[in-house]
Formats: C-alpha cells, sequence, structure tokens
C-alpha cells in the first residue's frame, strides 16, 4: 500500500472521471486580447465604482483624535489581556452536537471538570464518558468514542490521546483537511469517512468511505475505502480489509448528529441514512430517483437512529425500502 | 446556507485587495466567457455581454449578500444581458444547446465502437461538460481540468494555486465527488440510468 504522493493510485471511478475529461480535452478559453481589454475595462470599474473610499479620509480633526484615543485605550486593555494571559484570546473551534453530553474538560490535561457548555475553544482537553458527537468549524463532524480522550488544538487540528475518534467530512465547507495526530502517527483526511483508534502500544487507521492520507515517521500511506491499517510502537505494520457494516463502525450511530428533515428533499435524506448506516443508496429505477429529488419532507426524526427512521420517513411518501442488504438499500416506488 | 468564500471575496473586492481582483477576473472571465458562447448565436457580441456582465456585478458587488454561489449570481446577470440583447435586436434567445434533450444519448456514445461520435456530437457534449466544470464550487473545475486534461501532477498544482500537496490531494478528492455527483444528476439526460460514475 505505499503511495507516492505525485501519483495518485486510481480506482475505477477515478479513471472514468479521467476518461470522459480527456475525450473532451481543454475547456476553451477567450482570447488573450479580448481578456485584456475586458480586464482593463473592468479594473477601471471596480477602482471607480466598487472600491470603498478610505473611511478615514472624510474624518474631521476633532473625530480623528477621538478614534485614536479610544483605539489607543482598547490596544492598552488588549495589551494587557494579554500579557495576563501570556496568549492570545483562545476561540470557539467546534460546538457539541447534543445538550446533556456526558464530557470532561481540561486546560492542562491535569485537572478535570464535568462540562455542560457546548462551545469549544481550541486548546481544550476533552474526555467522552460515553459516546460523543461534535461539528468543527469548518461543518466537519467528529464523534469521540465513550473512554476516550482528545485535544482540540483547532478547528481542523485533533489530537487523540486514547480511544477512538471518527471523523465524517461528507457536509465540510471548506477543503481544509482534518489533521488527526496520535504518539505514533497522523492521519489527514482527504474527502471521507473513517476512524483513528489509538492505544498504548499500537494505533489504527481504518476507513468507510473516501481516502486518509496517514504518515508515521517516514512511512505514509493512502488508505482507500474499506482499508485499514494498525502500527505499533515495533513499527509492525498490519493491513486487513473491513467493509463499511463491519461492527467496529456500529458505535457511532449511536451519537449521530441530528438531521432536521424539516423542508429537505426525500433524496437528500436517503443519501444521509444510507451514509449512517454504512449502505450505498439504489434506485430501483429513474422514476423513484427523480420521486425522491422532487418530495419535501416536514417533521422530525428526533430520536431514532438512521436505520429505524427509514422505514418512517418513507410511509409518508410514495417510496418504499425495498430490500436492505449488507451493503445497500434499494428504494422504489409503491406503484411503480 | 451562505457563500462564505464568495463573500469573503466580495468583501476583498470592495475593501480594494488588487491580488484578489485578479483572482475574481481570472477565476470568473473564461467560465462566463464559456456561459455566455453556449447561449449565443452572434459571436461578435460575446465580449460587450461578458464585459457589461463582470461591470455590473462590479458594481452591485457591495450588495452581494452570499445566498448564491457567486458564478450563480453572474450567471444570472449574463442571462440577463443576453435576453436584453435580443430584446432589443428583435429577436429569439437561441436554445440552450447543453441543456437540450437531444445530447442525451452523447456521453455513453463517447467510446462507443459501433457508431464512434460525430463532430457535432462532440461540440454538444463538450459544452456539457464545461459547464459543468464551470458550475462547480471554487476552483474544483479548473483543478479537474490541470489534473485529467492537462497532465499536471499534483506538485504542479500545488504550485500553481499556492498552496500545499496535501490541499491539492484534499480538493481533488472532493472536485471528483462534486463532479460525480453533477454527472450523475444530469444523467438521466445523458441516457445514463441510475446514475452515470
Amino acid at each position: 500500500m505505499n503511495h507516492d504522493m505525485n501519483n495518485d493510485r486510481k480506482n475505477s471511478s477515478e479513471q472514468d472521471i479521467e476518461r470522459i475529461l480527456e475525450s473532451v480535452g481543454p475547456l476553451e478559453l477567450p482570447p488573450e486580447d479580448m481578456a485584456a481589454r475586458v480586464k482593463a475595462n473592468l479594473k477601471q470599474v471596480w477602482l471607480e465604482e466598487a472600491v470603498n473610499e478610505n473611511p478615514s479620509t472624510g474624518l474631521s480633526r476633532q473625530w480623528f483624535g477621538i478614534a485614536a484615543a479610544v483605539a489607543m485605550v482598547t490596544f492598552v486593555v488588549l495589551l494587557s489581556n494579554l500579557m495576563e494571559s501570556g496568549s492570545a484570546p483562545r476561540q470557539v473551534v467546534a460546538s457539541i452536537d447534543h445538550t446533556g453530553a456526558n464530557i470532561e474538560t481540561s486546560i492542562d490535561g491535569a485537572s478535570w471538570k464535568a462540562s455542560t457548555s457546548q462551545e469549544l475553544l481550541d486548546g481544550i482537553y476533552l474526555r467522552a464518558l460515553e459516546p460523543v458527537s461534535m461539528t468543527l468549524e469548518n461543518k466537519m463532524n467528529a464523534r469521540l468514542a465513550s473512554g476516550s480522550t482528545m485535544v482540540l488544538h483547532a478547528g481542523n487540528h485533533i489530537e487523540l490521546l486514547n480511544g477512538s475518534l471518527y471523523a465524517d467530512s461528507h457536509e465540510s465547507e471548506s477543503s481544509d483537511s482534518l489533521l488527526i495526530e496520535t504518539a505514533f502517527g497522523s492521519a489527514r483526511d482527504i474527502g471521507t469517512q473513517f476512524q483513528v483508534t489509538a492505544t498504548e502500544d499500537q494505533w489504527s487507521v481504518q476507513v468507510r468511505e473516501g481516502e486518509v492520507l496517514i504518515a508515521d515517521g517516514g512511512y505514509e500511506d493512502l488508505l482507500q475505502s474499506g482499508e485499514k491499517i494498525s502500527i505499533g510502537n515495533d513499527d509492525q505494520v498490519t493491513e486487513s480489509q473491513l467493509d463499511s457494516r463491519d461492527a467496529s463502525w456500529r458505535w457511532t450511530e449511536s451519537v449521530r448528529p441530528e438531521f432536521n428533515i424539516e423542508g429537505r428533499h426525500l433524496n437528500e435524506y436517503l443519501e444521509w441514512a444510507a451514509r449512517e448506516t454504512g449502505r450505498e443508496l439504489r434506485y430501483v429505477n429513474d422514476s423513484a430517483k427523480q420521486s425522491a429529488k422532487s418530495s419535501v419532507l416536514s417533521g422530525t426524526i428526533a430520536g431514532l437512529s438512521a436505520a429505524d427512521s427509514v422505514d418512517l420517513v418513507l410511509s409518508t411518501t410514495d417510496l418504499r425500502l425495498l430490500e436492505t442488504s449488507e451493503t445497500a438499500m434499494i428504494v422504489g416506488l409503491v406503484n411503480p | 446556507m451562505k457563500n462564505e468564500e464568495d463573500l469573503a471575496l466580495a468583501s476583498a473586492l470592495v475593501a480594494g485587495d488588487e491580488r484578489m481582483f485578479t483572482y475574481f477576473f481570472e477565476l470568473y472571465f473564461p467560465r462566463l466567457f464559456r456561459f455566455a458562447k453556449t447561449r449565443m448565436d452572434d459571436e461578435s457580441a460575446i465580449e460587450d455581454i461578458v464585459q457589461t456582465t463582470m461591470m455590473n456585478a462590479m458594481r452591485g458587488i457591495k450588495n452581494y449578500r452570499g445566498e448564491a454561489a457567486m458564478f450563480t449570481w453572474l450567471c444570472q446577470i449574463c442571462r440577463n444581458e443576453i435576453n436584453q440583447y435580443y430584446r432589443k435586436h428583435a429577436r429569439q434567445v437561441p436554445e440552450v444547446q447543453a441543456d437540450d434533450d437531444a445530447i442525451r444519448p452523447i456521453l455513453e456514445r463517447l467510446e462507443s465502437q459501433d457508431s464512434p461520435v460525430d463532430d457535432y456530437e462532440m461540440m454538444q457534449i463538450r459544452q456539457l461538460i464545461a459547464e459543468i466544470l464551470d458550475f462547480l464550487p471554487g476552483r474544483y473545475g479548473q483543478a479537474l481540468e490541470w489534473k485529467y486534461v492537462l497532465g499536471l501532477s499534483v506538485t504542479e498544482i500545488a504550485e500553481r494555486l499556492d498552496t500545499t500537496e496535501l490541499a491539492v490531494q484534499s480538493m481533488l478528492s472532493r472536485a471528483r465527488s462534486a463532479f460525480r455527483k453533477a454527472i450523475n444528476e444530469v444523467s438521466p439526460q445523458l441516457g445514463i440510468p441510475g446514475g452515470g460514475l
């Protein structure tokens, strides 16, 4: 599974994309002289009509004096605060998805206390007494298994001290990837659902969907869906395969973030339910797919597991779950 | 949901950031050119239409609220300009070939050995794929073109975008997902039942 970063391992889906794009060739570009003319004209409009005038140019001397005084006081207060705390102000970089989560937090990893706050500041230590789900600042979802401990260094940087951490970047709004570090090595998501586990003598990474780049000393590898790698502190590497319904994923289903179905299209909900249960969503035909795209949901599935909610939600629509296998959810119309 | 990156770009333009002006122009001018070209049969008017679109957008950039993606917003302005142009010249706006039902079977025929795709069909499929790439978020379309059409390495793309190889790997993965999703969205038009890729 060794990997050269410049030579992506291409799966069949990636090859399909490559073949289509190769077939159609480069996109047409506007002529260079046209681009130069339009850019010059646009720049003039931009500078004259879009750019804000410097707000200080219209200030009277009196207002300038007041503003300067306020700025000086603010600067002194900020400087004083910084000197007292010895560091920059901390920021909220994640939030717990459920109220009443059973967690403990610490600012130094030594003294712990039960926490009821849903907001998590950068640099905080977090210990889960039961599975907990959180949304990071780029909308990526992370779930910490019961008994696990982590440090939230930033919205895209977590250090897993022990236990298991699951990450899902499906809803991420940023191209920033999530870095999960352990004492042995690190894993970085490349658009995926994956889990990192750290114990005293080894760490492992398993990928449910997408790709994860791992690094352990000089060792680098790109893991793909269904792959798991464990690396011991004796540098022993063990590779194995596991499917998206493997029992090791199951704990994550108990702490999923809420999916609000109100106003959402049925196909969005079904895609979410399929992802949450580690299955592929299939429609028996295009009519079923189009029906799912045009159906708008209302109500709530609060308190239900993703798997349990499917039949309930579909019962209010023209679609039914025709078959649920280990790998797929197959949906079709009630009256084809 | 707000389009935060596009809002940040709009703010930078209002603040007078010249680097972001160049970024805005280089990102959207070629896309708008292709958008207008597939919708107009008068090539001599394309430059004026695209220029007027970008100027009007720039004049209204302070009012951009991020409700729609920046390119979607620009395309709406461009559509209005095209409609005005055809009204002024008392002519019908031509049908958009990229949305035409006639192209449905073309994608799966691209690699058909039995009946090779002719030049006209190839032109239509090019327009459709270009449209999909142009409507992908951020610079996803550009990244896919660089990687799979121009054959640039991850390192070369990282240099062009002034970012890290890891960020490019991540962007390409997300771009492939977005492209697959878009292809699957249009797959019924393309005669690929149940999804394309």
